[in-house]
């Protein structure tokens, strides 16, 4: 029995106490994922980004047909694949440099993949020949 | 007995350890609630704010998304009054600032996108060198026709096969037409001679557009 001492072993206080530390540590680490901060929300801006870029083609005369930008370019397949790159320039013009868009007709899609791990916003614009929905977000 | 006089010391610092992890704790979490925002009424003011501003019927709008030039300069005189009140804010277009109350320092910042249409008339001298009509810029709502035919006299315009002016005896002096907006206009011009060019002046209203990002910063 006497030969326990001299070995020192750690106390198990200590051991307790760093079970202890270890707990707290973890309840804190939750504070380090950042509470609620003010501004406005991105997903938020991001929708009123595409929702503008929307209002501006629906209210654009057409290069060519129809009343309005957006009914062409969703009016038929040649008329989509007539417009695709100016529609591609105008959208492109239209919105900020940092953001990066999808466009889809239904005939047809123009601008970048959508990614999948970003937040995207989105605007939905009936025509009479189809929805054209238009995605917008961070580059 | 010695062994258990030993872990004396060493619970003392344990509980000193904890203690302090547990302060530091708190300590940490009650940074981060004074830090936190939990009030969105800075932002849901300048969203909405943002929102009336490009809307079709806003103060300085033509039309959904599109301001005009003139309004935009005008700006402050024309927002008086239409702001929320009691709060300190500030509008922006490309960086300009429009209207600044107070000295807004929240982050709470809406941007929209929209145009800045600039109005202006432009005239057409038409040349009748080989044909005698001329074509107007597309979706050109109205002009002014302004004769000035000398000798020849012109009887009939018309704009896509659309009489818009006769006058049997000539036309002279000035007339406003309206022209469809939905459709390209042709205007042709019936004269009962050659007409030289610069007898026929025509008048139009243009619209250019240029891109502009408005920023609203409310902290209320």
């Amino acid at each position: 029995m006497r030969d326990w001492a001299p070995r020192g072993q750690l106390s198990l206080s200590i051991v307790e106490a760093g079970v202890g530390v270890l707990f707290v540590v973890a309840v804190a680490s939750a504070f380090a994922f950042g509470t609620p901060t003010g501004g406005v929300g991105e997903q938020a801006q991001l929708d009123a980004y595409a929702q503008d870029a929307a209002t501006v083609l629906a209210n654009e005369p057409p290069q060519h047909g129809d009343a309005t930008r957006l009914a062409e370019v969703a009016a038929s397949e040649a008329a989509f694949e007539r417009e695709r790159d100016a529609l591609e320039r105008r959208v492109d013009r239209i919105l900020p440099d940092n953001l990066m868009f999808r466009v889809r007709t239904p005939y047809g899609e123009v601008g970048h993949v959508r990614p999948s791990s970003a937040a995207v916003g989105v605007a939905r614009v009936p025509t009479t020949t189809g929805r054209v929905t238009i995605w917008v977000w961070y580059a | 007995m010695t062994r258990g006089q030993a872990n004396l010391p060493a619970l003392a610092v344990a509980l000193l350890l904890v203690a302090a992890s547990v302060a530091a704790a708190v300590g940490l979490a009650g940074s981060a609630f004074a830090g936190a925002n939990t009030d969105p009424e800075d932002s849901r003011l300048a969203a909405s704010v943002a929102e009336r501003l490009v809307a079709a019927d806003g103060p300085l709008s033509v039309r959904a998304n599109v301001l005009s030039r003139a309004a935009v300069e005008n700006a402050s005189a024309r927002l008086d009054g239409r702001l929320p009140e009691g709060a300190d804010l500030r509008v922006t277009l490309d960086g300009d600032r429009l209207v600044e109350r107070g000295d807004p320092a929240s982050s709470a910042t809406m941007r929209r996108v929209l145009l800045v249409a600039d109005a202006g008339r432009r005239t057409l001298v038409p040349g009748f060198e080989n044909s005698d009509s001329v074509t107007l810029p597309r979706r050109t709502g109205n002009a002014t026709l302004t004769f000035d035919t000398g000798a020849a006299s012109v009887t009939t315009v018309r704009a896509n096969e659309r009489i818009v002016l006769h006058d049997g005896a000539g036309l002279d002096g000035a007339y406003d037409i309206s022209l469809s907006r939905y459709d390209t206009v042709t205007l042709s011009f019936a004269a009962d001679s050659d007409l030289a060019p610069g007898s026929v002046t025509v008048a139009y209203r243009a619209e250019t557009t240029t891109k502009a990002v408005l920023g609203v910063t409310v902290d209320a």
